[in-house]
């Protein structure tokens, strides 16, 4: 099991595109996903509970990733967090 | 009839009522009986299509970010879990989109929220696939019709042909939602005006008026500013400059705390005219208390940090009050309006400027006087004001105040009244009515209102001149200030604050980046100076 800390730093936060980006990632991998932030949780592979965190720029979320395939998965999930989840 | 609702997209279009036919299924029509998964194959299968079918790319992100919820684990769980105590598919559909759609309304982030509509729109579309007979056309125009319905939904414009779509009316949605984001970027005016079922019926002919947020039955009111705006543009939330450099102010004309809302949304710089008549709108004279609830309440929704510009109250003349007793003037335009009225009533300035000044303790506030046509009237206002100021123990007036040129003897007496106001804001609308002898409110006065005719470049010429002689600034709050056409002849004059209906704002600052300051005074140097004209 996987645990990385990033800090949103694209303008919308985890609004419908940057969160299409990231659940259209983490579906590519077995391994499970989990978003943290605050008290909340959410399957980074659901749209609908990724945007239910409603999480802004600026927020601190954890992902736990657990699998498999966790290993390609964390690399893949760093490289679209530091493109900003597709935000200029 | 008139409503008055939501400006949420621009233009202004008289035309024939085409309600959307979403009338409910009859219950007793037949439902296939077919597997969750044939049923979640179908619903990705017809959305996908609708995506690849769409020329718009907001629309086509809006359909990609739908079928990711058209596909979500977490809805399929809920359904599959209401289906097994029992409940017809559609039934579990219905309960489990309701689930989901009210957590989302409940989120604070009003961005998420509005999200909501997004799953009942891929509700409604997944419930379209368990039904065996093909739906009715939703929207059976064949020429260009007015689209009137209690919602629409992204899919829904998918499924309809939007450039017969004249304009848009709603009952429900917001100046967020995608639907008026995209009648935005597609340049069809819209206007969001809750009870609209008891008013409009197919084939009534109604103007919708999307500067203004106005659905009627009367034709379209002679206005400069009704061509739509020839380009959609972008919401920036920060000051524009020319491709010169030169700071340009866009702010927005306010007359209700809903127009507030809009000013914030469309990034306006600030209230360039806070119009106070709709303080006086109940039915009786608003207490100094009342009319400072309401201006603290425009003050808490404006942009903020940026001044909002407070007109006294410009009542009589043509809109009569119940409580209180107005000349009937044969011609209100040119009768007992305004401070007119402080003989008859000697009070009525004393409570609103006390609220102007108390609320001024708290917001940045400018406050300027209308209908000021001599010198005596400034110093009649000012002596007002003065009252206000010793009744709240302040030694000297804390916010700059000014004056509302719009009479034409103000522009022959700029020069004397710029040594005593410290800004200027020009109405064009009253000013060109005064100028040419042309009531507005005659429609078939209304080619006379022509902004670019030499009368008024000159007068609004006497008016920069003397303001920039006095070192005092001047905006433009007239229709004139919104109208594109007249954009960069404002820019060569020398107006660097525009006021003008919220949702031309960022029309306004995109054309502006696009100017030069420079070469707008070469291209209007005849028109500005009639010497050599």
């Amino acid at each position: 099991m996987l645990k990385h800390t990033v800090t949103l730093t694209n303008p919308s936060g985890l609004h419908a595109r940057p969160a299409a980006v990231l659940v259209a990632t983490a579906k590519a991998y077995v391994a499970q996903i989990t978003l943290q932030y605050g008290d909340k949780t959410a399957n980074a592979k659901s749209i609908l509970s990724v945007l239910s965190l409603g999480a802004a720029q600026g927020s601190q979320i954890d992902i736990v990733i657990d699998g498999s395939d966790e290993v390609a998965a964390a690399d893949a999930l760093g490289t679209i967090f530091g493109n900003n989840l597709g935000e200029d | 009839m008139k409503l008055v609702g939501l400006a949420a997209s621009p233009g202004t279009v008289q035309g024939r009522v085409l309600w959307m036919n979403r009338t409910s299924k009859d219950p007793s029509s037949p439902f296939e009986t077919l597997s969750l998964t044939t049923l979640r194959e179908r619903s990705l299968r017809t959305l996908e299509d609708l995506k690849l079918a769409s020329d718009s790319p907001i629309l086509r992100d809006v359909l990609q970010a739908q079928l990711l919820m058209a596909e979500d684990p977490l809805l399929w769980d809920a359904i599959a879990e209401r289906l097994a105590t029992g409940i017809p598919l559609t039934d579990a559909i219905r309960q489990s989109i309701d689930m989901i759609a009210e957590q989302f309304s409940k989120m604070d982030d009003p961005y998420i929220a509005g999200r909501a509509d997004d799953i009942r729109d891929v509700g409604q579309h997944i419930l379209a696939q368990c039904e065996s007979t093909p739906p009715a056309q939703l929207w059976p125009a064949t020429e260009p019709r007015i689209l009137v319905s209690d919602t629409l939904f992204p899919s829904d414009t998918a499924k309809i042909d939007l450039t017969r779509v004249s304009a848009i009316v709603l009952s429900q949605g917001s100046l967020t939602s995608h639907v008026t984001i995209l009648a935005r970027s597609l340049q069809i005016p819209a206007v969001i005006a809750g009870d609209i079922r008891r008013w409009l019926h197919d084939d009534d002919v109604i103007t919708v008026d999307g500067f203004h947020g106005i659905v009627t039955d009367e034709p379209p009111r002679p206005s400069v500013a009704t061509a739509p705006p020839s380009r959609s543009a972008p919401i920036v939330h920060h000051m524009v400059y020319t491709k010169d450099g030169i700071a340009i102010r866009v702010e927005a004309n306010v007359g209700s705390i809903k127009d507030a809302q809009e000013a914030k949304f469309y990034g306006a710089d600030g209230i360039g005219l806070l119009r106070t008549e709709f303080f006086f709108g109940g039915d009786h004279f608003p207490s100094e208390d009342e009319q400072y609830a309401m201006l603290r309440a425009i003050a808490q929704e404006a942009p903020k940090s940026h001044p909002i510009t407070v007109r006294a109250a410009d009542i009589g003349g043509d809109k009569p009050l119940s409580y209180m007793d107005l000349p009937n003037d044969p011609n209100p335009f040119l009768g007992t309006r305004a401070l007119r009225l402080l003989d008859r009533y000697p009070d009525l300035y004393l409570h609103q400027l006390r609220a102007v000044l108390r609320v001024s303790q708290e917001f940045p506030i400018r406050l300027m006087f209308p209908m000021i046509a001599t010198i005596d009237d400034w110093f009649r206002c000012e002596a007002e004001l003065q009252r206000a100021l010793v009744s709240l123990n302040m030694p000297s007036c804390p916010i700059p105040v000014g004056i509302m040129v719009e009479v034409p003897s103000a522009v022959f007496l700029a020069p004397e009244l710029a040594r005593h106001a410290q800004f200027f804001s020009v109405g064009t609308n009253d000013l060109i009515q005064y100028l040419f002898a042309a009531d507005r409110s005659v429609s078939a006065l209304g080619s006379y209102y022509r902004p670019g005719d030499p009368a008024l470049v000159r007068a609004l010429r006497q008016i920069f001149n003397a303001a920039t002689n006095a070192a005092i600034p001047v905006g433009l709050c007239g229709e004139m200030a919104g109208d594109t056409e007249y954009t960069a002849l404002l820019l060569a004059l020398g107006l660097r604050e525009f006021s003008v209906s919220a949702p031309l704002v960022p029309v306004l600052k995109s054309l502006i980046t696009t100017l030069a300051i420079a070469d707008c005074q070469i291209s209007y140097r005849e028109m500005l100076e009639p010497h050599s004209a």
